[in-house]
């Protein structure tokens, strides 16, 4: 393989890096969306919390929703308050729907990220690949990927700890049964430790491969800094 | 920049949610009672809220409401006490006694049993409560005979 060929193979294989880059640096800025997102279904819930508060109030408090109630509350119950129980629960829809759509929204939006418009010009050979290099603006390139491993670390932390509380509510229903039923009491902070167990085993291939990326940009960055040093003092001629 | 209003706006609602929220308060008592026993609710002016009681009697059972009427029941009996706000207060208080009363717990509930004399045990709660600097509102139910008795209240102290 010639020394031109080779140059345009590494560029090319840059160019693709800088590309996942791109989709990373515009994943920070979804990082925004997903909060006001989570945000907005957090103020949901609170307020559904407190119409069902008020609606307790104006008509008369039946019984408190919550694992003791289960068994304390039976007489109150038989009157009908599974009602009051029901729209209590289902708040915790708002922040679950969140997390799940905000997710499917983000990697929608990633995947709609216009990128590999290098192509057209690498198509040239090495005068294209060298017209690329040149254009670069390499103190951007080396922000972009510096905000890129911080809000793709941010993000995947934000998704663990949302299916963390996902798992939860989702194991806190037979932790309910547990105690109503079979009089199993199961401490609140094992479960929390079991479902991050379980998010944690259920996500280590994604989580392999996300600390892998990471370490993939750290070491891009260290190779471009050196190279856009060396590549600002040479001269090419096209 | 937008965006950053719209999450700091955000974060002021459900800060202000969150105060809201933890200015609702739930009670509850049961128990079986026989002889003369008493529902105790009180509050503190400022505190709206309701209080769901049934009563199952075990055999004949009067009940007396704090108005003087009375009510003979047979069969199980559920009624609500709703707890109008009466006033504003500034500044903050806690008495102690059978219905103990503070910032923390600004609405209270109690079931006595057996408490020989109802007017004198509604007395020794008025006393106590008659100390504090702000002013309490007490309602007071009297059960005459055998029930099981399940009273819950929810209130809101802002």
């Amino acid at each position: 393989m010639s020394e031109e060929a080779l140059v345009v193979g590494k560029v090319e294989e840059l160019m693709a890096a800088l590309d996942q880059v791109k989709r990373y640096r515009a994943l920070t800025r979804l990082l925004v969306d997903f909060l006001v997102i989570i945000l907005v279904s957090v103020v949901v819930m609170f307020f559904w919390e407190l119409a069902v508060n008020l609606y307790k109030i104006g008509t008369g408090y039946y019984c408190f929703y919550g694992p003791p109630m289960v068994y304390t509350c039976t007489a109150s119950l038989a009157t009908g308050s599974h009602l009051v129980q029901t729209l209590a629960g289902v708040s915790l829809l708002a922040p679950t729907a969140a997390l799940l759509g905000g997710v499917y929204w983000v990697d929608r939006k990633l995947k709609s990220v216009e990128v590999g418009e290098w192509k057209e010009s690498l198509r040239e050979g090495f005068p294209g690949a060298v017209k690329l290099l040149q254009e670069m603006k390499w103190d951007s390139i080396l922000d972009d990927i510096r905000a890129s491993k911080i809000g793709y670390t941010v993000y995947f932390l934000v998704k663990v700890i949302g299916y963390w509380v996902f798992a939860f509510i989702v194991l806190f229903f037979p932790y309910v049964l547990g105690i109503s039923f079979l009089h199993v009491e199961l401490n609140l902070y094992i479960l929390a430790f079991l479902s991050l167990g379980l998010v944690l085993v259920l996500s280590r291939n994604d989580l392999q491969k996300k600390y892998n990326q990471v370490l993939a940009l750290d070491s891009l960055m260290f190779e471009l800094r050196w190279f856009s040093d060396g590549f600002k003092s040479a001269k090419f001629e096209t | 920049m937008r965006r950053s209003w719209i999450i700091f706006l955000l974060v002021l609602v459900i800060s202000v949610q969150l105060v809201v929220l933890s200015s609702f308060h739930d009670v509850e008592v049961d128990g079986f009672v026989n002889g003369n026993s008493v529902i105790g609710v009180a509050k503190w002016n400022y505190v709206q809220g309701s209080i769901h009681v049934t009563v199952t009697p075990m055999g004949p059972v009067e009940l007396v409401f704090s108005d003087g009427s009375s009510l003979n029941i047979s069969s199980q009996y559920s009624f609500t006490i709703q707890l109008p706000r009466t006033g504003d207060v500034i500044g903050n208080g806690a008495i102690s006694g059978p219905l103990a009363l503070s910032q923390e717990e600004p609405l209270n509930l109690t079931l006595a049993q057996n408490v020989g004399s109802v007017s004198n045990y509604v007395n020794s709660i008025r006393q106590s409560e008659g100390i504090s600097q702000i002013p309490i509102d007490l309602t007071v139910v009297a059960i005459y005979g055998e029930a099981e008795v399940v009273a819950s209240g929810f209130g809101i102290g802002l």
